[in-house]
């Protein structure tokens, strides 16, 4: 696991969150407290606390997890396989309309008393193309149940412009140049930066690619939302404008796939430049910042909300 | 029902939690985390040593669910 540590960027000083201890990263990386001492001692970037002893970063901590295994075998791996296993199934289904009841509330070790005023939620986008409220979202707690209907489209982006720097920005997640991993919130929102310093996840290419695409004189815009399936997941793509429609280019999706993450068909890769997957549920999130916020501030780790989701029939 | 409870006593962080889990009770909004159900849809695949489906996957809620799942390897074909 300590040469995993050449795999990804660690998160710069000035960004990290140094405040998970020993005992709850050994738990994240399933295993002993000693292998992370060793590894702090070893350089693993940490903050040495008198009384808790080394403090580590959560996003550290993932990717160490992600890039550590090599088995495929760990959460993150685990849940691109299962999110992304709609990929293997005929294309047709991509695009069917589905209707999803999707339940979004705080975790289970979040502090008691929390408001809405307090935790902030992003709900649903129930105007974007292809949303349709099926149950309008009704409060839960601080949270919401909603239940929608998404009908996808299959397109695919025709201008050679937007389709070469989308394909840039592929390029360099699958050479390395740019390493995809966990990326902290607030370097999500600098996205140039992350860039820069070669790490990016999915907030951080629908960023880029929407400004690069503006910047060239096209109308683009980040989305953020859920990706649905076995849970609902955090995901970021980015909206381009053609031809009277919006588009989504996914970098990410198109990069993941052909990995050894996971193994998906020609056409699905073709699908991310342009088609709309009927499980990609936009929430109000402009310029896909932070779907979750405590006192306005993008929500920690440890706070970030559970998402569940489940076909729903009126039936 | 026993049998899908104990594969998913297996992945939780806190397995005393499910004895406050109802069979039709979505595990998320009951306070499964996101890591546990993909451990549990991972025990289910090898379990039944193959993939699980798309649709199986998105069905994959309750304790009722993982039950139904894990009877098709009790079910003898034809």
């Amino acid at each position: 696991m300590t040469r995993a540590t050449e795999r990804f960027v660690p998160v710069p000083a000035d960004f990290a969150c140094y405040e998970t201890d020993v005992r709850w990263a050994a738990r994240v990386l399933d295993t002993g407290p000693d292998h992370l001492e060793t590894l702090a001692a070893n350089g693993f970037p940490h903050a040495d606390d008198p009384e808790r002893g080394p403090l580590f970063d959560h996003v550290d901590l993932m990717n160490l997890a992600m890039y550590g295994a090599g088995n495929g075998q760990t959460i993150p791996d685990l849940a691109i396989r299962f999110l992304l296993r709609f990929a293997d199934a005929d294309p047709r289904t991509w695009y069917e309309p589905r209707e999803w009841r999707v339940r979004v509330r705080p975790p289970k070790h979040a502090p008691a008393g929390l408001t809405a005023q307090e935790y902030r939620i992003s709900r649903p986008d129930v105007t974007a193309p292809g949303i349709q409220a099926i149950r309008p979202a009704v409060a839960d707690g601080v949270g919401f149940e909603v239940v929608v209907r998404i009908t996808g489209a299959p397109a695919s982006i025709q201008d050679r412009q937007i389709w070469d720097v989308y394909a840039e920005l592929v390029d360099a997640l699958n050479t390395g140049t740019v390493v995809y991993q966990a990326v902290p919130e607030r370097l999500r929102m600098r996205h140039a930066t992350a860039w820069e310093l070669g790490m990016a996840d999915c907030v951080v290419t629908s960023r880029l690619l929407a400004e690069r695409l503006r910047a060239a004189g096209h109308t683009a815009r980040a989305r953020r939302g859920y990706l649905l399936g076995l849970v609902g997941s955090d995901h970021a793509w980015c909206e381009v404008y053609e031809d009277g429609a919006w588009k989504p280019v996914d970098v990410v999706f198109a990069s993941l796939a052909g990995t050894q993450r996971f193994d998906a068909s020609a056409s699905f890769v073709a699908a991310c430049g342009g088609g709309r997957f009927n499980r990609l549920l936009p929430c109000q999130a402009d310029d896909a910042v932070a779907l979750v916020a405590i006192d306005d501030e993008p929500a920690p780790p440890w706070a970030l909300a559970g998402v569940s989701c489940q076909p729903w029939s009126a039936g | 029902m026993n049998d899908a409870r104990t594969l998913i006593k297996k992945y939780l962080d806190h397995p005393v939690l499910l004895d406050h889990i109802d069979d039709e009770d979505d595990l998320v909004a009951a306070g499964v985390d996101s890591g546990e159900i993909i451990r549990i849809a991972l025990g289910c695949e090898e379990h039944l040593r193959r993939a699980l489906s798309d649709t199986e996957l998105a069905e994959l809620t309750s304790v009722r669910a993982v039950s139904r799942l894990l009877s098709e390897k009790d079910t003898p074909c034809g």
